[in-house]
């Protein structure tokens, strides 16, 4: 990935110049610079079972399509192609079937254990084996909503990434970012809450 | 505590794993190469989708409406001239001339 002061960094203009005028050593090039960039955002979205090289050729596709709308330097250029590699992603499971929503029957009892400790006033000290328990149960309430509401929550809420770090990755405005987030938020604590009233029925 | 929003943000907050995922995405993406292959095999298909159609065989929409019309009018000929054509009277009429002729 480009790192600031990157030798590579001072051929990227030529490199652009070169796609737009349709020359494949210019467009490879680009390939194997951008490459890193476009990687990270497929492996850490997409499910295993998509084809990660097949995305990263449809995020490439797209970024050759779109390269006469790109205004910006080599340094702009990879924070652009992480952008359109997150909207390829989202793009190519948008229409992912959602897993059904979990019931209180499907736990285990790692899992009701870290539901009994929340409620708990000393909560905050749970050990971190109750920790990753929790980050699975999260993980399977988070699979039941849509992928921009599961990625948004990841980022935010597991990953602690501010809104603009989401915004520049995203491409949508802070208040977009922040918007979407409370929906999101509360279709998560929907599914907590229907999850909780299985518990609470006799 | 009945305050569900109360426990999915302290679930969410036991979540919080902000190191591995961070770490996580430093492997994803670190000292990483295009696989042998990949930047000819994502250009091959850039070409080919910028390429103009080639010359000669353009199958447009008008050729194949024409086709399909003669096809219909010539199905249409054909039996018009075995159930129209020959109706029961003019077989009739046929064979009484036929029946005429003969001594």
């Amino acid at each position: 990935m480009s790192l600031p002061g990157d030798p590579a960094d001072a051929q990227v203009p030529g490199w652009i110049a070169g796609v737009r005028a349709g020359d494949p050593k210019a467009a490879e090039a680009l390939v194997m610079h951008l490459y890193p960039a476009v990687i990270q955002v497929v492996r850490r979205r997409l499910p295993d079972r998509l084809d990660e090289e097949d995305a990263a050729q449809e995020v490439f596709l797209r970024l050759f399509r779109k390269l006469d709308q790109f205004r910006g330097g080599p340094d702009s250029l990879v924070r652009w192609t992480r952008r359109l590699a997150f909207t390829t992603c989202l793009n190519l499971i948008r229409h992912e079937r959602r897993r059904p929503e979990v019931r209180w029957s499907d736990l285990g009892e790692a899992e009701t254990a870290v539901l009994a400790r929340v409620v708990t006033p000393d909560w905050e000290s749970a050990a971190s084996a109750e920790r990753e328990s929790a980050r699975e149960l999260v993980g399977r309430l988070l699979a039941g909503l849509p992928a921009a509401d599961r990625w948004l929550i990841e980022m935010l809420e597991i990953e602690e990434r501010s809104v603009d770090e989401v915004r520049e990755l995203t491409g949508w405005s802070g208040v977009g970012v922040r918007v979407r987030a409370h929906r999101a938020r509360r279709k998560l604590q929907q599914a907590m809450r229907r999850l909780m009233n299985h518990q609470e029925e006799p | 505590m009945n305050d569900k929003a109360e426990t999915t943000r302290r679930l969410l907050q036991l979540a919080r794993d902000r190191g591995a995922a961070r770490q996580m995405e430093r492997d994803c993406g670190a000292g990483l190469e295009a696989p042998g292959g990949f930047p000819r095999r994502v250009t091959r298909a850039w070409l080919a989708e910028t390429e103009p159609p080639a010359p000669g065989w353009s199958l447009s929409w008008r050729p194949v409406v024409a086709a399909l019309a003669l096809v219909v009018l010539s199905l249409g000929l054909n039996w018009h001239a075995l159930h129209v054509r020959f109706t029961p009277r003019d077989l009739v009429t046929h064979s009484m001339r036929q029946s005429f002729y003969q001594p």
